[in-house]
């Protein structure tokens, strides 16, 4: 049988079966992250089942690119919003300082360990350093979501985590962009630039795009055609930017941020594409898995460790600057360690990374950003029920009984901005964080 | 002209016209700068090219009221290998498992189009009409080839082997596009006695050529190939794979049923199991896709309460599902071949326009069909695609030794049968009067941001 029909065969299967653990049959065992098709994919790679072999993989890299490009697009497109309500600036603002202080710890401990412990030039050592920052930065909303949703926490710290999580994805993103343009691909471009020109080259990229996409779906008012539109365009950025040896995922996240900022039709555009998003982050997710391998590098555990620790680290530091001002007692450690779910952008950025810089390089980024999703969902999730639960912002009895709330019926949903919403999260975009519905 | 596109006035157009410049010109600035890549690059730019300048073509092309395939049509080939080459010949071959999706996608909509009640109202007609329309575009075809044999690629070849090949060639003129029809009726949804019959006639008539092409193929081996002789052995295996597509369609449909009734989440994802996965098992255990998923959406339509949800489903997917097929089928269009053969392949296409209208008139008027019917009925079966292409393959597996240069003319005449069949059959939707809200607005342009 062909890879393709071995790949499908498995995403059903993954899928009955998470609709088993997570869905609405058993439902209150799901995992936040979607580590579940993580797992799975590790499981049935290369170096388990050997289900995946490595040159099927190959044939999927069309699938993966496109998966990686498409989520990041999404991401763009609902940048610095929770449901339907915009972060305020200071929030996004307090997000990317906080995300930036734990890729520059996680990056800083990584260089220095690469340094020490592998014969690496400055090159690759800068590399595989900015790698690690990037998949070590990110808290993923949609953990966060799980939380706050299935337990219906409400208050003025659940509010503040779910900004903060949307906020800081764009620093991976930004990363990464700035790790492809220092590596340039000078091989296939004929027109060599310097690195910050290539950062430019992929905004611009995305932001031609990213304003052709909003101008022409703000003129069509069928969805049909806003379908090939916006797809087209993502295709388009994508391709576009691959070829140029630019960053596809910086590039597709700033057309989708650009064509939100620009068209009049976001909320439309968003409901169009909401529903797709698990739909691609379920084969990405497996695939990233089954290319998940430990690398033939010596120190490797050490460097692991070492950035899982400052990752650790910041995201203390992060939850005991994001509760600075909070007048009620708060159980910061709990938040800190409630902070560490990582989820389908840490995997894409490891998977980009991994495709790009082939080898022990590619290999450590993303078996580290492996690492940080399973050890994230394994501790995260509980550990910010815990500090919601200790900050008073989960009822007693949905503390008592770990279960999801019913969906409200449309009649009861709270008002979009009315006060008794803004601290729930229950009235946002979707109710079932992991976009089940 | 339909509501939405009314109320496109010309500054609409304006900003459509520059973007399809700017996407071509982003493309080929990134061409000239890194003119070599790898090719999933090439994959991944070519579908984001062929969707986008596709999706803009036929929005620009609608002022002048051609369907939306044409413009699906045009941009495939202005971006294809012949025109700017954006997208190379290789990238066209990459893509064309998303064939496979396309044609899965498609039959299960026109199964599911396909209800009993539709079938029972239609049933007198579709079969006057495939009983007059077969054997005369057949022999009118066949005739017109032995004709023009001379001017063919097989004008040396002995007497018997030209008249073995005007067979198949007779038989490949009687396929139909069901890909193009329902192309139409996505973009137009068109409701009325004109759409019931085209839709009932070509979904039959498929059916009807499949068997003819392996009746064909039997009949005509010994006059092509001197070793062989008359052997229905291949009737029985076709008879086989039509049984088994049939039964495993009835498994899918119900399956399909029970999912969308129990779970009915994440359809997008479970369409895109079911295009490309089953697809990929069918084709592995030798059985035919398309007939598979016709009897699936045929299942789910009439024996369950489903058919609506999957409908929707389907059409949520259809606009970029047919935009990329015949955007592909456009960069396909083998201009070589087209200059090659364009005296013979337009004679051809005009003697089975002419045939094809001939039957349709008269088997109207046996079947005592409305006069909507009797004087447009004939506008839906002019398109060919991809099941002609197909069954041109078929032709080359069979006869290595004449199938290379009748692909090679097929594809010359497919091509414009698929340039023209669409336009042609909007037109006599149009003025049928059975063109309905199809391209209405499903949300209003937004007009306060968020």
């Amino acid at each position: 049988m062909s890879p393709v029909a071995a790949l499908m065969g498995l995403l059903a299967l993954a899928y009955f079966g998470s609709m088993l653990v997570g869905g609405r049959a058993i439902r209150g065992y799901g995992l936040p992250s979607g580590t579940e098709f993580l797992i799975l994919g590790i499981f049935i790679g290369p170096k388990f089942l050997g289900l995946l072999t490595r040159s099927g993989l190959s044939s999927f890299e069309p699938l993966i690119l496109f998966g990686l490009t498409w989520l990041s697009m999404t991401i763009g497109l609902h940048y610095g919003l929770v449901g339907d309500r915009r972060v305020a600036a200071r929030r996004m603002f307090a997000g990317l300082g906080l995300a930036l202080l734990a890729t520059v710890t996680t990056g800083t401990v990584a260089l220095l360990f690469t340094l020490a412990l592998t014969d690496f030039g400055a090159l690759d050592a800068a590399v595989l350093a900015l790698g690690c920052a990037a998949v070590s930065t990110e808290t993923t909303r949609h953990a966060v979501r799980w939380v706050t949703e299935r337990y219906g926490a409400t208050g003025s710290v659940s509010e503040l985590v779910a900004e903060v999580s949307e906020a800081d994805d764009l620093v991976p993103i930004a990363t990464l962009a700035v790790l492809f343009a220092l590596v340039p691909q000078t091989d296939a471009v004929a027109l060599p630039l310097p690195a910050w020109a290539l950062v430019l080259a992929t905004i611009g990229a995305g932001g031609i795009m990213g304003a052709t996409c909003a101008s022409l779906v703000d003129i069509e008012p069928r969805s049909s055609q806003r379908w090939g539109i916006v797809l087209g365009a993502m295709l388009l950025t994508a391709g576009t930017s691959m070829r140029l040896g630019l960053s596809a995922i910086t590039a597709a996240f700033v057309m989708g941020l650009v064509a939100a900022s620009l068209m009049r039709s976001r909320t439309l555009v968003l409901r169009m594409v909401a529903p797709t998003e698990r739909a691609v982050m379920v084969p990405t997710l497996v695939v990233a898995g089954a290319c998940v391998t430990i690398p033939d590098l010596p120190g490797f555990t050490a460097i692991a460790l070492g950035v899982l620790g400052a990752r650790v680290v910041a995201k203390q530091a992060s939850a005991r600057l994001l509760t600075r001002t909070q007048e009620k007692a708060i159980p910061r450690t709990s938040l800190g360690l409630g902070l560490l779910p990582a989820g389908v952008l840490t995997m894409a950025v490891g998977l980009a990374c991994a495709l790009r810089f082939p080898g022990p390089v590619g290999d450590t980024i993303l078996a580290v950003a492996a690492i940080h999703v399973v050890l994230g969902e394994v501790v995260g999730p509980a550990m910010l029920r815990r500090a919601l639960r200790l900050s008073d912002e989960v009822p007693a009895s949905a503390a008592a009984t770990p279960m999801p709330r019913p969906r409200p019926k449309p009649a009861e949903r709270p008002r979009r901005g009315s006060r008794g919403s803004r601290g729930s999260l229950a009235g946002s975009r979707s109710s079932d964080p992991r976009g089940t519905s | 002209m339909s509501a939405a596109t009314q109320g496109k006035g010309v500054g609409a157009r304006l900003v459509q016209a520059a973007a399809l410049l700017v996407v071509l010109g982003v493309l080929l600035l990134a061409m000239q700068i890194a003119p070599e890549t790898r090719s999933v690059v090439g994959t991944v730019a070519g579908l984001g090219v062929l969707l986008l300048a596709g999706t803009l073509m036929s929005e620009l092309l609608e002022v002048l009221r051609l369907p939306h395939i044409s413009g699906y049509l045009a941009a495939g080939f202005i971006c294809g290998p012949y025109v700017l080459h954006l997208v190379d010949a290789e990238t066209v071959h990459r893509l064309q498992p998303v064939n496979g999706l396309t044609v899965a996608l498609i039959s299960l909509a026109g199964g599911a189009e396909l209800k009993v009640d539709l079938v029972r109202r239609t049933a007198r007609s579709v079969l006057v009409a495939t009983l007059v329309q077969s054997p005369l575009v057949f022999f009118v075809v066949g005739a017109a080839f032995l004709a023009l044999a001379p001017y063919t690629p097989f004008a040396d070849l002995p007497p018997r082997a030209i008249f073995a090949v005007a067979v198949l060639w007779a038989i490949l003129a009687v396929s139909r596009s069901p890909t193009a029809l329902l192309g139409i009726f996505s973009q137009l949804r068109p409701k009325g006695p004109l759409a019931e019959f085209s839709l009932a006639f070509v979904m039959f008539s498929n059916l009807v050529v499949i068997v003819m092409m392996a009746v064909g193929i039997a009949l005509v081996r010994p006059l092509l190939d001197s070793d062989a002789s008359l052997s229905l052995s291949n009737l029985g295996l076709l008879g086989r794979e039509l049984l088994g597509s049939a039964t495993l369609g009835i498994t899918l449909g119900i399956a399909l049923a029970v999912y969308l009734r129990l779970v009915g989440q994440n359809l997008l994802l479970v369409l895109l199991v079911l295009g490309v996965g089953v697809s990929e098992l069918l084709r592995y255990i030798q059985l035919d896709a398309m007939l598979a998923f016709l009897v699936a959406g045929f299942v789910v339509e009439n024996f369950s309460a489903q058919g609506p949800k999957l409908l929707k489903a389907i059409e949520n997917t259809g606009a970029v599902v047919y935009v990329i097929f015949f955007a592909l089928a456009g960069a396909h269009l083998d201009l070589p071949a087209l200059k090659m053969f364009y005296p013979v392949a337009l004679t051809l296409c005009l003697v089975r326009c002419v045939a094809t209208w001939g039957a349709a008139v008269g088997g109207s008027w046996f079947a005592r069909d409305q006069p909507v019917v009797r004087r447009w009925g004939w506008s839906g079966l002019v398109a060919q695609a991809g099941l002609a292409l197909g069954l041109s393959t078929v032709v080359v597996r069979a006869f290595p030794s004449v199938g290379i240069e009748f692909q090679t003319m097929a594809i010359a005449v497919i091509a414009i049968n698929e340039v023209i069949g669409p336009m042609v059959f909007k037109l006599g939707l149009d003025r049928a009067g059975e063109s309905r809200s199809g391209d209405e607005p499903d949300a209003p342009p937004s007009s306060t941001r968020n």
